[in-house]
């Protein structure tokens, strides 16, 4: 009996407990509004276009001018890369075959070797794609760029290996900088 | 024979695919607003950021030539997020006032942001990111690569635990975080433990704050640890072990219009083998404080300790 009787208060107890805490919360006063920009100043700029010269298909071909990137901004920052397929043409992230290409870029100092390319680090796709240490990287990366710092970004671009295109194509290469 | 003619066409076309017209030009876009973090909003409610607190997107076309510009709402990947927020569940709740652009060189593109969340009790308590995309559109004269711009703001914002009353809902206010601090970034370098690091002395650095609005303000300054503030701790740093080792020549001033104000900055840990060699984060925060909104900027200060 004593058993029940104390089994009973102690429900009345918790039953009033959660009825006062569920009344404060709905009583609460809302919390003040806070508005804080916490990254005030974010800029990217760099030089192109990109020549390639000319090509043909199945042709392999590195860049001879790189595109200076440079973080103008005043904080540090992360780039990401992606392209735009130019109509009739897919990129792919291997070697390409017909109405295929492959786009790669690398971060670095001097213009790279065609074999410095890798599909898995250096190719392009339409998603844009974050630098890290291996993305995208040569002996530079666009991980975590100090304000004012310089990259040299170097391309190489893969033709298809036949193609009935039969007019000048345009891949649109977009560097995007995000704080970090 | 023809062909044969056709192949030859189709070969000589290829060989144009990538000739560029040459000229090399430098483009670029910036923006005021990296990131922002906005709290406490109330549920069942649309901001727009411009009445709320006079936050508007603007990006400045920093290229030598005229861009075609978007913005566009972008959930943030998981390697993205910050501070343990979720992507916004649905990117209709963001919205831009304009989203499209014709810039000439330098010239600016401003929008709008607004944020509605629905009326919902799952959505109290949450705290949620979205990406904000502003990139130009590339392309150019002739044919070949061309490169484009793009900037990812980074949008965070939290909603109140609690629904407010009728009375307690305003989505304007007269607060504006239009003003400036700056360096937004101070690196420090071999700082001694147990003695007064002068930072303008040692860096010839020292803190500015501009009032650019047409109305007196007050603002406050003080320094806080990554933890209690809304930042994200850089790599390579660990959060301040206390915000109060940062201190300022003054905490609260008040600004006339168009007014600055310059501050200084003194570092000093105390004596200590656990500090030694170590890199720490401290975050500055001024803000402006109005009876319904707070409004405030970021900077951050880095010391390497010797």
């Amino acid at each position: 009996m004593i058993k029940h009787v104390t089994f009973f208060i102690k429900g009345i107890i918790c039953f009033l407990a959660l009825f006062f805490w569920a009344s404060a919360i709905q009583a609460a006063n809302p919390a003040t509004i806070n508005v804080t920009v916490t990254i005030q100043n974010l800029s990217v700029s760099a030089t192109g276009p990109i020549a390639f010269g000319v090509v043909v298909t199945s042709s392999v071909t590195v860049s001879t001018d790189s595109s200076h990137v440079i973080n103008d901004g005043n904080v540090t920052e992360t780039y990401w890369l992606d392209l735009t397929d130019p109509a009739g043409w897919t990129a792919v992230q291997a070697a390409p075959g017909s109405e295929e290409y492959c786009l790669s870029a690398q971060f670095n100092s001097d213009q790279p070797l065609s074999g410095d390319f890798t599909y898995a680090d250096h190719a392009l796709s339409t998603t844009s794609t974050a630098c890290s240490a291996t993305k995208f990287a040569g002996d530079q990366t666009g991980l975590s760029v100090a304000v004012s710092g310089a990259r040299y970004l170097w391309f190489k671009f893969e033709a298809p290996t036949s193609t009935a295109v039969t007019t000048q194509q345009t891949i649109v290469v977009t560097i995007t900088a995000a704080a970090g | 024979m023809k062909i044969r003619l056709n192949r030859i066409y189709a070969v000589f076309l290829s060989f144009l695919v990538f000739a560029t017209h040459g000229v090399v030009e430098a483009g670029g876009l910036s923006t005021q607003l990296g990131e922002v973090v906005i709290e406490n909003l109330q549920i069942g409610q649309t901001y727009n950021l411009k009445q709320l607190a006079n936050l508007r997107l603007i990006v400045t076309n920093t290229s030598d030539y005229g861009v075609d510009l978007r913005m566009d709402i972008l959930l943030p990947d998981s390697t993205e997020l910050r501070h343990g927020a979720k992507p916004v569940p649905d990117t209709s709740w963001i919205k831009l006032s304009q989203n499209l652009f014709k810039l000439r060189a330098n010239e600016k593109a401003s929008s709008d942001i607004i944020i509605s969340i629905p009326d919902g009790d799952q959505y109290l308590g949450e705290k949620y990111q979205v990406t904000i995309w502003s990139h130009t559109l590339g392309g150019g004269e002739g044919s070949g690569m061309f490169l484009a711009y793009g900037l990812k703001t980074r949008m965070i914002f939290t909603t109140d635990t609690v629904r407010a009353t009728q009375s307690d809902i305003f989505t304007s206010s007269d607060a504006s975080v239009n003003f400036t601090l700056k360096p937004e970034e101070i690196f420090l370098k071999n700082v001694e433990l147990g003695k007064l690091y002068d930072v303008e002395k040692n860096t010839g650095l020292v803190l500015k704050i501009n009032n650019p609005s047409e109305r007196e303000q007050t603002f406050k300054l003080q320094s806080l640890t990554v933890d209690n503030s809304v930042a994200t701790l850089t790599k390579e740093y660990q959060d301040a072990p206390d915000a109060s080792y940062l201190k300022f020549s003054e905490n609260r001033f008040v600004l006339p219009p168009k007014g600055t104000k310059t501050i200084k900055m003194y570092l000093r840990f105390p004596p200590g083998k656990e500090y030694s060699g170590k890199k720490y984060m401290f975050v500055i925060h001024a803000f402006a404080v109005d009876q319904k909104v707070t409004t405030g900027v970021y900077s951050r200060l880095y010391a390497s300790i010797k």
